[in-house]
């Protein structure tokens, strides 16, 4: 995301004349922000690929209604949240039992994993990996619309402003929405985070 | 630095790396506030933490199965009005052929029920012909004896005796 947005627009503006060349640069472009987003809100990676490929479908069908004023990605991350919200509301109207849930008699147990002895990983990889599995389950556990901004505002860089066009929020709900986001996963994750894995290399 | 200036501070490392000056005037209030150095130091890592978050694996085709999901959706917009108006015709066709074959029914039952009423008024016509010779229109003039012809019931005098 490092060009600037009146380019998306440009590539917009092209893709409203019916230019699928234009429109498979934006997806290439956004094909990572968007699966991230998605695939950390729906916490499944198949269904997060197929539904970050009808983001890009819908933002196609509606390239039409697409003002140039208005940031593409923005636009982008909107659809994808929209498209989000809807699967989730789908999911608890349907609610399905996932094959690997499980066993109510078994629930809190934790779940072992055969590990590989052939090829052990360096002690700090291994932590880097636990750390990361326990982020990962801290942010899933956010209410929807602080992990949203959460990740728009560290991972894609949106500015607050329009993080709150995203969530349909003002820009004062968006700050607290980042600051309670954030304060929970810091009490969940403080001993991890003081461990000094996660400390910025030089 | 006060409280409110450390905010500022915090919120704008969220976004960015703070500048030589910002640091150094962290630095220095950090100094002098344990707890608020041990929150920073938390602060910190969470956002490298979240910004080394690995990223979701995406496919190699990825970009390739869009833009053949936007050519399926366009073969299907391409023929919009044969579908639609196939969709409407068969929605609609049963309904019509029933409303259809209603009417017909309807005005076959009204034309076999007038052909009968006509049928039973020509036969009357024909009875009462047979009964009732034709009288002469000079006979109907007099009025005598159109009087005698259907002399009007007299009252049951009976009757009325038997109800006082």
């Amino acid at each position: 995301m490092a060009a600037p947005p009146d380019a998306d627009a440009q590539l917009m503006l092209r893709v409203k004349r019916g230019d699928a060349a234009a429109f498979a640069v934006l997806v290439e472009k956004y094909q990572q922000p968007i699966l991230n987003l998605v695939a950390r809100t729906l916490r499944d990676p198949v269904e997060a690929e197929d539904l970050a490929q009808i983001v890009f479908v819908q933002a196609w069908k509606s390239a039409g209604r697409y003002q140039a004023s208005a940031k593409f990605s923005t636009w982008l991350f909107t659809i994808a949240r929209n498209l989000c919200l809807n699967e989730l509301r789908r999911r608890a109207r349907h609610p399905a039992e996932p094959l690997d849930a499980p066993h109510p008699e078994h629930e809190g147990e934790t779940l072992h994993q055969p590990t590989d002895t052939q090829t052990a990983s360096p002690p700090d990889a291994l932590l880097h990996g636990e750390l990361e599995h326990k982020i990962e389950e801290a942010l899933a556990a956010l209410p929807e619309n602080q992990r949203t901004a959460l990740l728009l505002c560290q991972r894609d860089e949106l500015s607050y402003e329009e993080i709150a066009r995203v969530l349909g929020c003002s820009l004062s709900a968006t700050k607290s929405l980042i600051f309670r986001g954030r304060e929970t996963l810091k009490q969940k994750l403080k001993p991890y985070l003081r461990s000094g894995v996660w400390e910025e290399k030089p | 630095m006060n409280k409110a200036r450390y905010e500022q501070l915090r919120e704008a490392a969220w976004r960015r790396p703070l500048t030589t000056a910002e640091q150094a005037e962290l630095a220095d209030w950090l100094a002098t506030q344990p707890e608020a150095r041990a929150d920073w130091e938390t602060e910190t890592a969470l956002t490298t933490a979240l910004t080394r978050l690995p990223d979701t694996p995406a496919p190699s085709n990825f970009t390739a199965r869009v833009l053949q999901a936007i050519e399926r959706e366009a073969d299907v917009r391409e023929t919009p009005a044969r579908s639609a108006w196939g969709s409407v015709w068969r929605r609609w066709l049963p309904r019509v052929a029933l409303g259809v074959s209603a009417v017909v029914v309807l005005i076959g039952v009204a034309h076999v029920h007038h052909a009968a009423q006509r049928t039973q008024l020509a036969r009357s016509v024909v009875a009462a012909a047979r009964v009732a010779p034709t009288l002469s229109p000079e006979a109907l003039a007099d009025y005598e004896f159109i009087r005698r012809l259907s002399p009007a019931p007299g009252a049951d005098t009976e009757l009325l005796m038997l109800l006082q």
